[in-house]
């Protein structure tokens, strides 16, 4: 994996020492709150509900044992013992306090990892494939053009004031994994008719209040032109964004209020002023970075195992589990494993210290010491040998992390929500909890197969419940909370978002709603046809018939 | 008549803090000070600002409340929350509840 040199050392040094003195300042009284809030947001610090929480960047999601084990330790020592993975490859910590910090930027320092750009108005950590570099279905490694991205995005001077937040992901990927088209600017690495990659650019897609798919902009921008197509977007939406209303000032606004085509005209307007300029990107920088993610040194192995195959043979939890949470890997006799955080009745992505470590250990002993932190609030195992599954899926059973349930009911993305959110309207946790518990028998949730359910505490949309197949945002009701469904949003190829089916229900019948859904769906499914399909078959009426008969 | 408490957080640690009297933060919502209406509670929050200026406190705001023999009942599932922390158990508190497969 890439490994900073001298540049980023220093960079992060500096910056630590900078914030250290800022956060020094602020306990003595010589700065503000409104002149601290700018800086630390800068810096990833919130202000919650109970506590100051720090949002920790996981670039491209890729960590290293030896990382894993250093959140594992800043969790038992300055927080309570556990964090919270987020949908944008971040960790969460959630009960720190200001004095604090710059120890904990400190030791993230001495693993090569840190909190810039986490929050404000700036790029934030770049996203991508979490299965890159070993997914089977990909052209090339994304987390190559994460990282280029990564060091022209990072302080750069003119995009440190944008009138919003800015997020941008990278996939290489047949099956998006990084929900492309809900991003600021999506970056997918395809092959044109001449055999060369290059990217689809698209601009303008966002979640929250107001919820857009990203319209591709351009169809394939060669390699050479990755950084000069970004800094030409960004300095369109930097010029033309509005900055008079927060909830307009999102590049997606920007976007549809220009139009498509009009936007992407500006884009290369301005793009064939810089084009062949400094930020041209030469093929031996690429190459220097793509060395930086080689691969590690596989076995030579045939793709089947007989020790797998009795393995599954016995054991049909285990069996699920292989079905569920195992992709193919690129390497023959190899295996990419999901570790789900959403064990029965679970905090989705929550994962305390002891577990951290845990898995630090079994990455070092099965997996090249390599972990990746995905969008559903997961972790991964990106290469496992396939004879090693059973004892990778026993080890993880020990603590309490060996659910099958990958992609299926209960891989509930959610957000913190009102137990930890000061913009939460309705907690979040109590419902996936709910829901996980209510459908925690694994042969019925393989029964139902392949679906996504989000839960959001407010509009701004954190756990994505807009692009979610089952899609459920707390509401504020004078004063109780309140739920709102909706059905058929997809993130899979096939985007959409989904569609309000109703009136809201109470924290109490929601689990109850999700069940009718669910019951409408197995009653009425053709074979082999998925939640979504159906979806699409059969539209929202029986679903709304059902959930609202007896009202 | 409405009855209302001031809340904030207090700079250093984070943590959630009631107004219990003129520039005194208390961490216990029994030592706040319950507010007869809104016009003493307008009153009492542009002090709370002042405390917020002064840097003791960030985001002072006011919220409903009922109180009878037992004490201050807080209505609203935020404040709830705020004064007890989060409404479920936090993982690295939980019982392990392995069960060997």
């Amino acid at each position: 994996m890439y490994h900073y040199n001298n540049a980023d050392h220093q960079l992060i040094a500096e910056r630590v020492e900078q914030f250290g003195s800022q956060v020094q300042r602020r306990l003595n009284n010589e700065l503000s709150e409104e002149e601290f809030k700018p800086l630390r947001l800068m810096n990833g610090l919130y202000l919650q509900l109970h506590a100051y929480m720090l949002r920790v960047a996981i670039p491209y999601g890729t960590l290293s044992s030896d990382q894993l084990r250093k959140l594992a330790v800043i969790a038992q020592r300055y927080d309570r013992g556990y964090g919270h993975f987020t949908t944008r490859q971040n960790i969460q910590y959630n009960w720190l306090e200001l004095e604090d910090v710059p120890d904990i930027l400190v030791e993230l320092a001495e693993v090569e990892m840190h909190a810039i750009q986490t929050s404000g108005n700036c790029i934030r950590n770049v996203t991508a494939d979490p299965l890159a570099g070993v997914a089977a279905d990909e052209i090339e490694d994304a987390r190559v053009f994460a990282e280029i991205v990564r060091q022209w995005s990072t302080l750069h001077p003119e995009f440190s004031f944008l009138p919003r937040k800015f997020k941008i992901a990278v996939s290489a990927a047949e099956n998006d994994r990084v929900l492309l088209r809900s991003h600021d600017i999506a970056l997918r690495l395809h092959r044109n008719d001449v055999g060369e990659t290059g990217f689809e650019v698209m601009a303008g897609g966002g979640q929250g209040r107001t919820p857009v798919l990203a319209p591709t902009i351009r169809e394939f921008l060669p390699q050479a032109d990755l950084l000069s197509y970004l800094e030409a977007v960004l300095r369109v939406y930097n010029q033309l964004g509005r900055r008079d209303n927060i909830y307009k000032a999102r590049i997606k606004i920007l976007v549809m209020e220009t139009g498509a085509e009009a936007f992407a005209a500006k884009v290369e307007e301005e793009w064939a002023r810089i084009k062949d300029g400094a930020l041209f990107l030469p093929e031996a920088d690429i190459a220097r970075i793509k060395a930086d993610f080689a691969p590690p040194i596989y076995d030579d192995l045939d793709d089947t195992d007989p020790a797998l195959a009795a393995d599954l043979a016995k054991n049909p939890n285990f069996a699920r589990w292989v079905r569920s949470n195992v992709d193919t890997h690129k390497q023959p006799g190899y295996g990419i494993a999901t570790i789900s955080l959403k064990p029965p009745g679970g905090i989705p992505g929550d994962v305390t210290a002891e577990q951290m470590e845990k898995i630090a250990a079994i990455a070092d002993h099965f997996g090249f010491g390599e972990i990746r932190v995905t969008q559903k609030q997961n972790l991964v195992l990106p290469s496992v040998r396939k004879r090693d599954l059973y004892a990778v899926w026993l080890e993880l059973d020990e603590i309490d992390l060996a659910a099958g349930n990958a992609g299926l009911l209960t891989d509930i993305v959610a957000c913190p929500g009102l137990d930890y959110c000061n913009l939460a309207n309705a907690r979040s946790i109590p419902i996936a909890q709910r829901l996980s518990e209510r459908f925690h028998d694994l042969e019925e949730q393989h029964d139902i197969g392949e679906i996504t359910l989000n839960i959001s505490g407010c509009i701004n949309a954190c756990a994505q419940h807009h692009t979610a197949n089952i899609g459920i945002l707390g509401v504020d009701k004078k004063g109780t909370e309140h739920y709102q469904i909706t059905l058929g949003g997809r993130a899979d190829g096939g985007d959409a978002i989904g569609t309000i089916i109703g009136p809201a229900f109470t924290a109490k019948e929601v689990d109850g709603a999700v069940d009718t859904i669910i019951n409408v769906y197995l009653d009425q499914r053709q074979d082999g046809e998925t939640f979504i399909a159906a979806i699409g078959r059969l539209g929202l009426e029986p679903f709304k018939e059902k959930l609202y008969a007896a009202a | 008549m409405t009855q209302i408490v001031i809340t904030a957080n207090r700079a250093r640690e984070g943590c959630v803090v009631y107004l219990a009297g003129p520039g005194i933060w208390s961490k216990n919502l029994s030592d706040a000070l319950v507010i007869e209406g809104k016009d003493a509670a307008d009153a009492l929050l542009s002090g709370a600002l002042r405390d917020a200026a002064a840097d003791a406190i960030i985001g002072p705001y006011g919220f409903p409340v009922s109180v009878n023999n037992d004490g201050i009942t807080v209505l609203s599932q935020r404040e709830k929350i705020r004064i007890h922390g989060p409404s479920i158990q936090i993982p690295s508190a939980r019982e392990k509840q392995h069960v060997p497969l």
